[in-house]
């Protein structure tokens, strides 16, 4: 078993968690912190390629994706923000609108 | 020549005349009721001209039928015969009703209801002419019950006196007893033979046990119509009904009925049928005579006689004398009919003469006597009446006696002997009722004058017809021996010695009644207990008539309201099942449909991470699917 | 040699154990703590993995960046006076059994794959240097969008969280 291939089960595992946080939690913001586990697992598995390599491509594209991430984080929380605001509320169980009234 | 088919309407129109004369009579309002005695005489005088004309056309034997019920294994046909017997038939009834009617304008010039007792009178005619002429057993029977109701209707036509009515009942239910036996044989007969007309009977190739079965069932329709022992209680009771309906029915024609049937159905006879048949016939003749012997009331009188001279022909019938038989009923026809529209015409007379006093029983020959004088036409022709009854020569009476006389003394003797003091006793009973009706003094006044000329006309023709005058074949004879064209032989000795048994019986009647008017023989009287007998049948009937409607309220009544009951929990159960189980069924699956629809419905709530969830899981499955 | 895997196992334990904590606990902040967590042994995986530039990056912007940027939307979000704050999970049963079903067929995705990385490479170093000039030269497309990426992210989440009345 070498670095990367426990790394890889490692970013499996991240990732399998990150997407079980997001099935499940009832918080919004606990949600995007399982949307920021995935991203790393992401990066990690890509690192992990990346080693005992001379290239640095995968480094530089968990870069970006950090990069993004961020972005994504900012907006996520005035979203969240603008939500908290109007429905009082952070739970999205809350705000069911989508659901016809039956 | 054999008659072709043109006859039939003549004969249709011999049967109906008397019907469309019943039936306009019918018709006929009480206002006009006068024109009903008219209508039906000239109709029945019709009647008689056009059963004349057929009888003297007549050539040859012939038969006319029309199918009437197809049945897959047989087939009824309705239809008449033609030949000698049915015709001279015919005539003697025609004749009969058509004198019976002349007599009944005088007679019922006062009743009421004359327009109806005329359209009755026809009803009859027709009736038994139907019975004469059929040829098939089933017709014939249903003839056989029309005149045994015309009877009922006729005997009651005073219905108002309860004893009329009673009389016309206990007449109908007795001859409705015989009546049973009459269809059981027919039926046996049916069975047995396969057809019914009359001209296919014979014993040639037949089962004899039934064959004996079915003639001794017909012997007891017989004995119910034609007043034989134990059936004859019924004729002195019917003589509540008017005289010229006794003169007709009861004496002439409808007991006659009975005879004339046994005569129709002589080749089915077995000889134990036939001696059956003779052993009561000669009973019946003997009780008859008896009675005829001790009754004060005139027309029980001619009543019992009646009884006893058919038990006489039923004798001859068994005897295998059916000619004589046959005679004397055509010869009684006559002097019977003839004695009662004299005695008709007597207590016409008497009733006129008695008119204010009502407690006088003018029946009662008692109290009648001394008419010889006032009533002289009356009295000349009953004594020709009463003469040929004894038999007595040179009358119609003596002939067809000696023939019965000469073949029942060559067959048996036992029955013999019964007939040979038969007529000893109606010789002294015929001269004891002549005697006390005419030469007697009377025990009232009875100031009676002669009975009207249409009264006396009918008589007259009668016992016209009750003479002997004619020169047939060598020997002196009637007019119906004629008409039959019959021949016969009696033995020197038969004559003499019957010659001998009447003037002995007309004297000892001299002796016995020249001075004892008012003797009666008590133990003779109750009309032989056979009145008592018959309501003990009334009584046992009765108990069970009450014991099987009690079975039946108690026991059938009960098994049917069970049945409605379960029909009813039946019903339930039904109502049970569709509700529970059928409407269970479609309901249940609805609410499937329901339950599942909701499961679906619950996975589309609105929350962002179940639409997540799910789609994320339909791509595992999906990838897995195509994986595996 | 013997520290540096023992280092290498115990982050990869403390990142598992992190991750954990975010699932397992009820508590908004313990759950951004097992996010901390999880973050650092990440950054540290790195730093073991020879990208040293990318760990120092890592721990920058995601431990001090994103995760402080967290911890104040939990601030901001405050418990409404009287109302009991809602964490915890639902449907864990369905999600246990996508999650694993997706986590099998990745596995199996890659199984019978030779990573091929068994035998020791060359060491990149000076990486700082190494990054920068391949961003310029290689990666110079998606350095320029990524600033417009930032910066359109910037203006719209400051006027998407103002508190402007007029629009929702």
């Amino acid at each position: 078993m070498s670095k990367p291939e426990i790394l890889f089960y490692l970013s499996v595992f991240l990732l399998i968690t990150g997407l079980l946080i997001v099935f499940t939690k009832k918080n919004a913001i606990v949600i995007l912190m399982g949307i920021e586990l995935i991203l790393n697992a992401a990066n990690l598995n890509l690192v992990a390629f990346n080693y005992n390599r001379p290239e640095l491509d995968g480094q530089l594209m968990a870069l970006f994706i950090i990069l993004v991430a961020v972005c994504e984080a900012a907006v996520g929380i005035a979203i969240l923000l603008k939500m908290y605001h109007y429905y009082r509320t952070t739970i999205p169980d809350h705000i069911s609108e989508l659901k016809e009234k039956w | 020549m054999t008659p072709d088919s043109s006859i039939v309407p003549f004969v249709l129109a011999v049967i109906l005349t008397p019907l469309l004369a019943s039936w306009l009579c019918a018709l006929i309002r009480d206002r006009i009721s006068w024109v009903a005695p008219i209508i039906a005489s000239v109709l029945q005088l019709i009647s008689v001209i056009l059963a004349l004309i057929l009888f003297v056309n007549l050539t040859s034997d012939a038969e006319f039928t029309t199918p009437w019920l197809t049945l897959p294994t047989s087939a009824i046909h309705i239809g008449f015969s033609i030949n000698r017997l049915v015709l001279t038939m015919l005539v003697v009834v025609a004749v009969i009703s058509f004198l019976v009617h002349l007599f009944s304008i005088g007679y019922m010039a006062d009743d009421d209801a004359v327009a109806g007792y005329f359209s009755r009178l026809s009803f009859f005619t027709f009736a038994m002419m139907g019975l004469v002429l059929s040829n098939n057993l089933l017709v014939l029977f249903c003839f056989w019950e029309l005149v045994g109701y015309s009877s009922y209707r006729l005997i009651g036509h005073w219905h108002e006196r309860p004893s009329a009515a009673k009389a016309a009942t206990k007449a109908f239910m007795i001859t409705k007893a015989g009546d049973l036996g009459f269809l059981m044989g027919v039926l046996l007969l049916w069975s047995s033979t396969g057809s019914l007309e009359i001209s296919s009977l014979s014993l040639s190739e037949t089962n004899t046990t039934l064959m004996t079965a079915a003639g001794l069932c017909i012997f007891i329709g017989v004995m119910g119509k034609s007043a034989q022992f134990p059936l004859f209680n019924w004729l002195p009771d019917a003589m509540e009904g008017p005289t010229p309906v006794s003169a007709l029915i009861h004496a002439a024609t409808m007991v006659a009925a009975g005879v004339y049937l046994l005569i129709r159905l002589e080749p089915m006879f077995t000889p134990l049928c036939l001696t059956v048949m003779t052993g009561i016939g000669a009973i019946t003749a003997l009780l008859g005579a008896l009675g005829a012997l001790v009754q004060f009331d005139i027309k029980k009188i001619l009543a019992y006689s009646t009884i006893s001279q058919l038990g006489l022909m039923v004798m001859a019938m068994g005897s295998e004398s059916a000619q004589g038989g046959y005679e004397h009923l055509l010869h009684h026809a006559f002097f019977k009919a003839g004695l009662f529209l004299g005695a008709g015409s007597i207590l016409h007379a008497a009733h006129q003469a008695l008119h204010h006093e009502h407690d006088v029983d003018v029946q009662d020959i008692r109290n009648l006597g001394g008419l010889k004088a006032t009533m002289p036409i009356t009295f000349f022709c009953f004594l020709i009446c009463a003469a040929a009854l004894a038999g007595l020569p040179f009358t119609s009476g003596f002939i067809s006696k000696e023939i019965i006389l000469t073949q029942i003394t060559a067959s048996s003797s036992v029955v013999s002997v019964v007939a040979w003091v038969v007529s000893f006793l109606t010789a002294i009973y015929s001269f004891r009722l002549v005697w006390y009706v005419f030469y007697k003094s009377p025990a009232i006044h009875l100031p009676v004058v002669e009975a009207p000329v249409i009264m006396r006309t009918a008589t007259i023709v009668l016992s016209a017809g009750s003479i002997s005058f004619l020169w047939f074949e060598g020997k002196l004879s009637t007019l119906t021996h004629v008409m039959l064209q019959g021949s016969y032989h009696v033995p020197f000795s038969i004559a003499t010695a019957s010659i001998l048994v009447v003037l002995f019986g007309l004297a000892t009647g001299y002796l016995l009644f020249r001075n004892k008017p008012t003797q009666s023989w008590t133990w003779i009287e109750p009309q032989f207990y056979l009145d008592w007998i018959s309501t003990q049948w009334v009584t046992i009937a009765k108990a069970l008539a009450s014991v099987t409607s009690y079975w039946d309220r108690a026991w059938i009544d009960r098994v049917l309201h069970g049945l409605v009951y379960l029909q009813v929990a039946a019903a339930y159960l039904t109502q049970w099942i569709d509700t529970t189980l059928v409407d269970g069924v479609v309901n249940g699956s609805s609410a499937t449909v329901r339950g599942v629809g909701w499961a679906f419905r619950t996975a589309v709530n609105g929350k962002i991470q179940s639409y997540l969830l799910w789609a994320m899981a339909a791509l595992v499955i999906f990838i897995l699917w195509t994986l595996y | 040699m013997i520290v540096l895997e023992g280092m290498f196992y115990g982050f990869v334990a403390s990142c598992v154990l992190g991750a954990f904590a975010i699932i397992v606990f009820r508590n908004l902040v313990y759950n951004a703590l097992g996010l901390l967590v999880c973050l650092v042994s990440v950054a540290g995986l790195y730093g073991l993995l020879h990208a040293e530039f990318l760990a120092a990056t890592q721990l920058m912007i995601y431990a001090g960046g994103v995760l402080v940027l967290i911890l104040f939307g939990i601030i901001l979000t405050n418990r409404v006076a009287g109302k009991k704050w809602e964490v915890g999970s639902r449907h864990w049963v369905a999600g246990t059994l996508v999650t694993l079903g997706i986590g099998y067929l990745l596995i199996r995705a890659y199984r019978p794959a030779d990573f091929g990385l068994n035998t020791p490479g060359p060491v990149a170093d000076k990486q700082a240097r190494q990054v920068g000039q391949l961003l310029m030269s290689d990666y110079v497309a998606p350095f320029e969008v990524s600033g417009i990426v930032l910066l359109v992210c910037l203006v719209g989440a400051a006027l998407a969280a103002s508190a402007y009345k007029k629009s929702i």
